[in-house]
């Protein structure tokens, strides 16, 4: 895609539809970080593709068998979905945040505003694909875990994939198969979660699709997260 | 079981397989049942007659969709021949009754449905290529035949019309006859 300085309507409907770079992607998060107009406007253009995805599905009978129905309700989560996508950026819109303390460490935690936080739950969400996020989420929840195991802590960690970010689970792409599999040892109360929607792209485009054994399949990751954070969870965008 | 016997079956069952995303697009396009189960009907038949012609399992999808748009285009020819419909950006295809759906537990899918019949062709396909199907803008480009840019455009062009419509919620009255009816 080519490189705009300024981020025309067509730029920002390329990133909605995942058509940018790594870098682009980051640099139109960045940008988004500090605009709440641009945040508003990729917020809405993401609902809308939701709107329209949700809209139509045939009839029951139609449906391949490993295609689930979306129901309206799931309007709700879109909704929320779409807010959860920028919320790398967002600390304020879904209820109060809380950037975390190291400023170098490019991770927001952010709970729902008028649910009981609970921070001993904590669902870390990647949806990027490179190597460094991998390495942060995973650092990341290493972290929460091993400090919570050394103070007698409980605590709870979800680390949640979906879009690109699904490749640290996917055993012919993750650069970390060994690490992930010594931390599920190391903490059962770490689970490592991967989105059925994102697989489900990845079969229709003829690409190995198989996960580590560590990983726990759910419908939709993103419906996941909004679940959790209704729950009181406390989310990590990394 | 001969050898071209034992492809066709195999092509065959590949073809089943992509009939109910074929037809959830194709009534994204015309918002008429049997109209859109009609238009898979011939997607599938031409398919399975131009199988051979298919080298790639992987480009099946795209393949099969370039089939769909001419069955699509060529219906809309076949409904109004002296339409020039080579600039489908100007053409608005109205259904009638659409979309074919009731019942108030629905009213946000219906309003949802109706906007994107409002938008004009050209518009329709790209947005619910991207937005359905997941296809990347080159491969829309390439199953539509237009260029990468005109697929940006349009589908940015559609969302706007959208936002419109459903974000402000500012619905005009729906259209009550099916017909193609220029915009400019």
């Amino acid at each position: 895609m080519k490189h705009e300085t300024k981020l025309s309507a067509e730029y920002l409907n390329a990133f909605i539809d995942d058509e940018l770079t790594a870098t682009e992607r980051a640099n139109v998060m960045d940008l988004i970080s500090s605009d709440p107009q641009l945040k508003k406007q990729v917020c809405e253009l993401h609902m809308l593709k939701e709107m329209v995805r949700s809209s139509y599905y045939p009839s029951q009978s139609e449906l391949p068998v490993d295609v689930a129905p979306r129901v309206w309700p799931y309007f709700r989560h879109a909704a929320a979905a779409c807010c959860l996508m920028v919320l790398g950026a967002l600390a304020g819109w879904l209820g109060h945040g809380r950037v975390a303390d190291d400023a170098h460490s490019q991770v927001k935690m952010v709970s729902l505003k008028n649910v009981a936080a609970r921070t001993d739950h904590i669902v870390v969400h990647i949806d990027t694909g490179s190597p460094q996020v991998f390495q942060r989420a995973l650092d990341q929840a290493e972290q929460l875990l091993s400090e919570a195991s050394e103070t007698g802590r409980p605590i709870q960690v979800h680390l949640a994939a979906n879009s690109h970010g699904i490749d640290l689970f996917r055993s012919s792409t993750s650069p970390y198969a060994e690490r992930i599999k010594l931390m599920q040892q190391h903490y059962p109360n770490l689970t490592f979660i991967g989105c059925a929607q994102t697989l489900r792209r990845l079969d229709d485009r003829h690409q190995d699709t198989s996960l580590l054994p560590q990983v726990t399949v759910v419908k939709s990751v993103l419906d996941e997260v909004v679940t959790d954070l209704e729950q009181g969870w406390t989310y990590l965008k990394v | 079981m001969s050898l071209m016997r034992l492809f066709f079956n195999r092509c065959d069952a590949r073809l089943k397989l992509q009939r109910a995303k074929l037809l959830r697009v194709a009534y994204s396009w015309c918002h008429q049942h049997a109209l859109a189960d009609d238009l898979v009907q011939e997607t599938l038949a031409r398919a399975m007659e131009k199988c051979g012609q298919l080298r790639e399992d992987a480009q099946l999808e795209p393949w099969l969709f370039a089939i769909l748009t001419n069955c699509w285009r060529d219906h809309l020819r076949r409904q109004k021949p002296q339409e020039n419909l080579e600039d489908l950006e100007e053409t608005l295809y109205e259904p009638g009754n659409c979309p074919e759906r009731s019942g108030e537990q629905n009213q946000i899918i219906d309003r949802v449905q109706k906007a994107v019949a409002r938008l004009p062709i050209g518009q329709c396909e790209v947005l619910t290529l991207v937005d359905l199907e997941e296809f990347t803008y080159a491969e829309v480009s390439a199953i539509l035949s237009i260029p990468i840019g005109t697929v940006m455009s349009r589908l940015c062009r559609a969302r706007q019309a959208l936002k419109k419509e459903l974000i402000e919620f500012d619905l005009p009255a729906t259209q009550s006859a099916g017909r193609l009816r220029r915009v400019k």
